[in-house]
């Protein structure tokens, strides 16, 4: 299956996001050795390294699930 | 009869050192149940030499990589592959592995299954956390937010050590995920966003129990 590609306009709401987060903490994820701040995280989006396009795919995710609904069904669920 | 349990603890930047220091909750329970013995590879001696040797001559039944990974391996200090898919992942047969390493349970974790691990509970894509970047042990286990990752993801350990067989463990794990994403999504606190819960929502859906369900430590 093709990979969607990140548009401009996704990256940049999560970038927006992102500048609205605090600046006291710090995102680890990966093999990469360093924790990424907020500032670091935009610039790998802006990059469109493995790092910051993996991170705009999964907030998408996120919200598209809570858009459609499915996120608060499975959340709920027993 | 004793129930040994081999952590492998990389210990070698400040992710993982989170991974080391929550450990400690998996210690804690651990010494209530007295017939646990806890072996810990950790830093320098968490190598591919020290895991595969203590798993020969100690046998444990379970098994805590703590570390970085890749689809087909796990890492140890300063990320020397310790388990690698078509290399040494038969050294698993038998045993139930808990795996923080990301994407370890994608392709070398369903290897491993089919090769005789018991059980495998890991992470089919990245594993990450938000935390506030402390330095100490101490301040690492108090720093609230990596606590939203890092408690889901033990309690499939602890509850293991506890004596809950796989499923159940997985389950434990996978409702605390649910309760900390509504919780982030319903807090005031400005910390708590939805960036950091679709994070968290990452790893919740992430997460994986693979092979025999019924199998207990």
């Amino acid at each position: 299956m093709e990979e969607k590609t990140i548009s401009q306009k996704e990256k940049e709401v999560i970038i927006a996001r992102l500048e609205a987060t605090s600046p006291e903490l710090f995102f680890s994820v990966g093999s990469d050795d360093k924790s990424f701040s907020k500032d670091q995280l935009i610039e790998e989006i802006n990059k469109n390294t493995e790092i910051g396009n993996n991170f705009v795919k999964s907030q998408f995710e996120f919200l598209r699930a809570l858009k459609d609904g499915s996120l608060m069904k499975t959340l709920t669920a027993q | 009869m004793t129930r040994i349990l081999l952590v492998s603890n990389a210990h070698h930047d400040n992710q993982t050192e989170y991974l080391t220091s929550w450990f400690e909750k998996v210690v804690e329970v651990a010494k209530k149940q007295n017939d646990i013995k806890i072996i810990e590879l950790r830093k320098e001696d968490a190598n591919r030499k020290n895991v595969v040797e203590m798993i020969e001559k100690e046998n444990p039944q379970f098994i805590v990589f703590n570390g970085h990974g890749s689809d087909d391996a796990i890492g140890g200090f300063n990320k020397e592959i310790l388990i690698k898919c078509d290399d040494n992942e038969s050294v698993l047969s038998g045993k139930i592995v808990h795996s923080m390493a990301c994407k370890s349970a994608n392709v070398l974790g369903r290897r491993c299954v089919t090769l005789g691990t018991k059980c495998f509970i890991g992470y089919k894509e990245n594993f990450g956390f938000w935390s506030t970047k402390q330095k100490t042990k101490e301040d690492q286990l108090n720093d609230p937010m990596a606590s939203l990752f890092l408690s889901p993801a033990y309690e499939a350990i602890i509850a293991l050590v506890e004596g809950n067989n796989a499923g159940d463990a997985y389950i434990r794990s996978q409702n605390m995920y649910k309760e900390n994403i509504l919780a982030l999504i319903t807090s005031k606190n400005t910390h708590h966003n939805t960036v950091v819960a679709a994070s968290l929502n990452n790893n919740f859906q992430n997460q994986v129990c693979l092979g025999d369900q019924a199998t207990s430590f």
